[in-house]
């Protein structure tokens, strides 16, 4: 299993818990991993004000992936369906893939629609790539807490082409926390959006929206969330203090980790390796940093 | 207000960038909006598919910015009227039209203009409240696109009504 990574964004430059995670985790579990080279936005954050921007940064990641030959694996949520939905247009529509391809000529990138380049997710690496019987033995320490999954929307929907999971009833996520001995089960608001595309808007209203969903999941017995997008952690995760203080209300406090945190953690990895003491949550309640 | 011919013409000019458009089969069920996290701050995908079926342009405006795009109404409509792609498009075609987006788009693009991505990698503190960066974690540099001359100019010829012709 060899793939080219593409970081994006949030990973690179703030959420680095997952890139350490990552890296460590997946060549322990057969996957050779090489950065994509160079490091660019993907388009996805300014697409609500300028959709060609964003086809134009979506195509060039996807134009170097293809000049490297290799699949691309994207642990970002919103990078993964950027990629994936610039694929799917540049695909169908012959005057885009012409006109990205003119600007794309002074890079010396070009986008090839006839050969379209695999595009990973972190669950699809490891529930359809590594799969759960090798994540199985893999395993030295289960993990013995209950964690509530959140798969992020973007790597569910739209329908218009393929995605991770299915949009309505996922079950990925929760059969690798299986895999590596945790407990989980369905819970009513298990599909609900962090709002993380309203922050530049309505930062108070996302605050309280990811507080609800904290405050819920604690509530129906869970002892941890887990998520795989650097968006949604960002939400969950690192805004705690600040959920409390709009929400007035000391109750916000869950330990929320990446799925590959988790992961690493049942292979016996020493949790500091895996970025842990960067969670700004409360992740020391369940493992001793 | 538009005329039923008005209408048709933008959603064709819509489409030459989102295809997936279809704001006339919604029959009005309210299935996005009884899903939407939104609502609160007056997003409302049924009403916004309505105002915009009936010409009402302007009256679309209020409650498309607080939309977060989780696309939870076009997975559940049950006639694929889309209501986030229609958000979508009205939002681009809102800024095409010379209105300001909200502060934190320009920001973002800003930023990718100059550093290839949202914000240059931050130091961020860890549990024993030391701030680290991407070097001190052990972390390699990822670098920028190769050519960023190339990348800039691209950038400021597609988004030329959003950014200065040139950096000050």
């Amino acid at each position: 299993m060899k793939y080219t990574v593409f970081w994006g964004c949030m990973i690179a430059t703030v959420e680095y818990g997952y890139e350490i995670s990552v890296r460590e985790v997946f060549p322990r579990l057969g996957v050779e991993l090489t950065d994509l080279g160079w490091n660019a936005c993907c388009g996805y954050p300014i697409m609500q004000v300028n959709n060609k921007a964003w086809l134009y940064l979506a195509s060039r990641i996807l134009a170097e992936a293809q000049r490297l030959g290799i699949p691309l694996f994207v642990p970002c949520n919103g990078c993964h369906i950027s990629l994936c939905e610039a694929q799917h247009i540049l695909i169908e529509r012959d005057e885009l893939a012409a006109w990205v391809n003119e600007l794309l000529k002074e890079e010396e990138l070009r986008f090839n629609p006839s050969k379209p380049i695999k595009v990973l997710h972190t669950i699809e690496v490891l529930h359809d790539e590594i799969g759960l019987e090798n994540l199985k033995k893999a395993v030295v320490k289960p993990l013995s807490f209950k964690v509530a999954c959140h798969y992020g929307c973007h790597i569910l929907r739209p329908s218009d082409f393929p995605r991770v999971d299915d949009a309505e009833n996922p079950s990925k996520m929760e059969a690798i926390l299986e895999a590596i001995g945790a407990k989980t089960s369905d819970y009513p608001e298990r599909l609900e959006c962090c709002g993380a595309g309203a922050n530049v808007v309505e930062p108070e209203l996302v605050a309280r929206l990811c507080g609800w969903k904290l405050k819920v999941v604690k509530a129906r017995g869970f002892d941890a969330m887990v998520t795989s997008c650097p968006a949604c952690q960002a939400n969950y995760d690192a805004k705690q203090d600040a959920i409390r203080q709009i929400m007035n209300d000391p109750d916000v406090s869950l330990p929320v980790f990446y799925l590959t945190q988790l992961v690493g953690l049942a292979m016996g990895i020493e949790p500091r390796k895996l970025g842990l003491d960067l969670n700004k949550s409360p992740v020391e309640s369940l493992i001793n940093l | 207000m538009l005329t039923l011919n008005e209408t048709d013409r933008l959603l064709e000019e819509l489409r030459e960038s989102i295809a997936t458009l279809t704001p006339s089969v919604c029959y009005s069920c309210a299935r996005c909006s009884s899903g939407c996290v939104m609502v609160e701050a007056g997003c409302i995908p049924h009403s916004i598919i309505q105002l915009f079926r009936l010409g009402l342009l302007k009256e679309t405006e209020k409650g498309l910015w607080p939309c977060c795009q989780c696309l939870k109404c076009d997975a559940r409509c049950p006639q694929d009227a889309r209501p986030a792609m229609l958000i979508l498009a009205l939002r681009n075609l809102l800024v095409a039209r010379g209105h300001a987006p909200p502060k934190g788009y320009i920001v973002m693009l800003e930023n990718i203009v100059r550093h290839a991505t949202i914000q240059p990698p931050q130091e961020v503190m860890n549990k024993d409240f030391d701030f680290v960066s991407r070097a001190t974690l052990g972390l390699p540099e990822l670098g920028k696109p190769t050519n960023m001359d190339a990348f800039r100019r691209n950038l400021r010829k597609i988004a030329s009504n959003l950014l200065e012709a040139e950096e000050k």
